[in-house]
């Protein structure tokens, strides 16, 4: 088996949505091999990414970005634009995920699934040491919460996605994202609180609706 | 607690669920803006503001080293090609019978029609046949003994149609060998026809037209124009 090509990629913020995604789906809906293969080399890399927060399992993150692919090829013209293309290649993305994750129980334990690829060159090396720390910090704290809680978090902050669209991906009322967010705050409580400098978080249940 | 206390409790709980949005930057711009005033002027819920933005900013993927989708693109690819091959193999077939059940309709009609046609020919030319002989009406039956009758009717012709012939081609084919339908169809499927022809030599050519004739399996002169081929018996 040859060995992995890499490259660096570079991508622009988590809010540019490319709304190329929209038309390359379009004509990948008419059988467009060369769009799919565009759109394709956007979601490997963004589903991909995501999933590796879950797993360093790099065969079973293949399969489950292939999976999600396929199915996007033989149901591109079902997409009817009711969400955003990114949203709907996601929630399909989440549902393969929980499916395979959970039948092969190849979820990398806590604290392995940093990318070791890391790079932060703006970083000194005293930086970048507080920053793989607080990443691991982090990473420990969302691998304790319950899975709804932690892939809310993870969608929201790792890709970045509105309250909204995390309940189109994972397919639930837009409160209750709301709900698993504030209840995962209220469990990274003294993570939040080493991260604001404080010794007690303000998320006090006393105070706050959901 | 005062009418202002709680209104200030409620904003602040309010703008606690909405806090993780405003970090991630995906809030809407009216509701961005209220949670930027209440952050000006509340601690708690600046503190939280800051450490959820820098869990965001340590979630967020920067620049990373990513492996080239090329080997699984190729896997998918092949995996693609298998399933479109099956596909339009389904789609041929599908289409395949689509066609033999769309011939089989075109010509169920045609071929329905036409046997109307012909058994309305025969309802209308049946009642012209008298029931009752007269009296001084010749035998309509003949002996071994009997001499060949010089009145003789015209030759009669059996006629079998494939199921795909069309009312027209019928007709045309009457038209050309100078034909009209006396009988049938019998249980073969074949129709009787009287000939115009009065001489074997017309008879003849008639048959020649009829086998040409388009959607005609048989043809078949029967009676005395066509001796040695029938036993001169004929039907009405």
């Amino acid at each position: 088996m040859s060995e992995p090509v890499l490259r660096l990629v570079s991508e622009g913020g988590p809010r540019s949505e490319p709304r190329e995604d929209q038309e390359l789906l379009a004509r990948v809906a008419r059988g467009d091999r060369a769009a799919f293969e565009k759109l394709y080399g956007r979601y490997h890399l963004r589903i991909g990414r995501f999933l590796y927060r879950f797993t360093a399992n790099r065969e079973l993150i293949d399969e489950i970005v292939n999976d999600t692919m396929f199915t996007v090829w033989r149901k591109a013209s079902a997409f009817r634009g009711d969400s955003r293309a990114s949203t709907w290649i996601l929630g399909i993305a989440y549902r393969r995920a929980l499916r395979a994750l959970r039948s092969a129980s190849r979820a990398a334990p806590p604290g392995t699934t940093l990318p070791a690829e890391s790079v932060e060159a703006e970083l000194t090396s005293d930086d970048l040491a507080g920053a793989r720390e607080q990443r691991e910090w982090i990473d420990r704290g969302l691998a304790e919460l319950p899975f709804p809680q932690r892939i809310v978090i993870e969608l929201a902050y790792f890709l970045g996605l509105s309250c909204e669209e995390i309940a189109v991906i994972v397919d639930c009322p837009v409160n209750t994202v709301k709900t698993r967010m504030f209840n995962a705050r209220a469990r990274l409580r003294p993570v939040l609180a080493r991260l604001s400098g404080a010794e007690h978080s303000p998320v006090s249940p006393a105070r706050s609706t959901p | 607690m005062t009418t202002d206390d709680s209104f200030v409790a409620s904003e602040h709980a309010e703008i606690l669920v909405d806090l993780p949005w405003h970090a991630n930057g995906t809030l809407a711009p009216l509701d961005a803006a209220r949670v930027a005033a209440h952050v000006a002027r509340c601690d708690d819920c600046r503190r939280e503001l800051d450490a959820l933005e820098t869990m965001a900013r340590s979630l967020r993927p920067d620049a990373v080293v990513e492996r080239s989708p090329g080997p699984a693109l190729a896997r998918l690819t092949a995996k693609i090609d298998a399933f479109e091959a099956r596909r339009e193999r389904r789609q041929a077939v599908l289409s395949g019978t689509a066609a033999f059940f769309g011939r089989w309709r075109t010509l169920a009609l045609p071929a329905a029609v036409a046997l109307q046609a012909v058994v309305i020919l025969v309802l209308v030319v049946r009642p012209t046949v008298p029931l009752v002989d007269a009296p001084d009406a010749p035998a309509r039956y003949r002996t071994l003994t009997d001499a060949a009758p010089t009145d003789r009717v015209r030759p009669h012709m059996r006629l079998v149609f494939d199921d795909g012939a069309t009312v027209a081609q019928m007709r045309t084919l009457l038209e050309l060998i100078g034909a009209q339908v006396v009988a049938g169809p019998n249980a073969s499927g074949a129709l009787t026809v009287e000939l115009a022809a009065t001489s074997r030599a017309d008879a003849d050519r008639a048959l020649a037209i009829a086998r040409a004739g388009a959607g005609v399996v048989f043809a078949e002169v029967v009676g005395p124009q066509s001796p040695g081929r029938t036993a001169g018996v004929e039907e009405r």
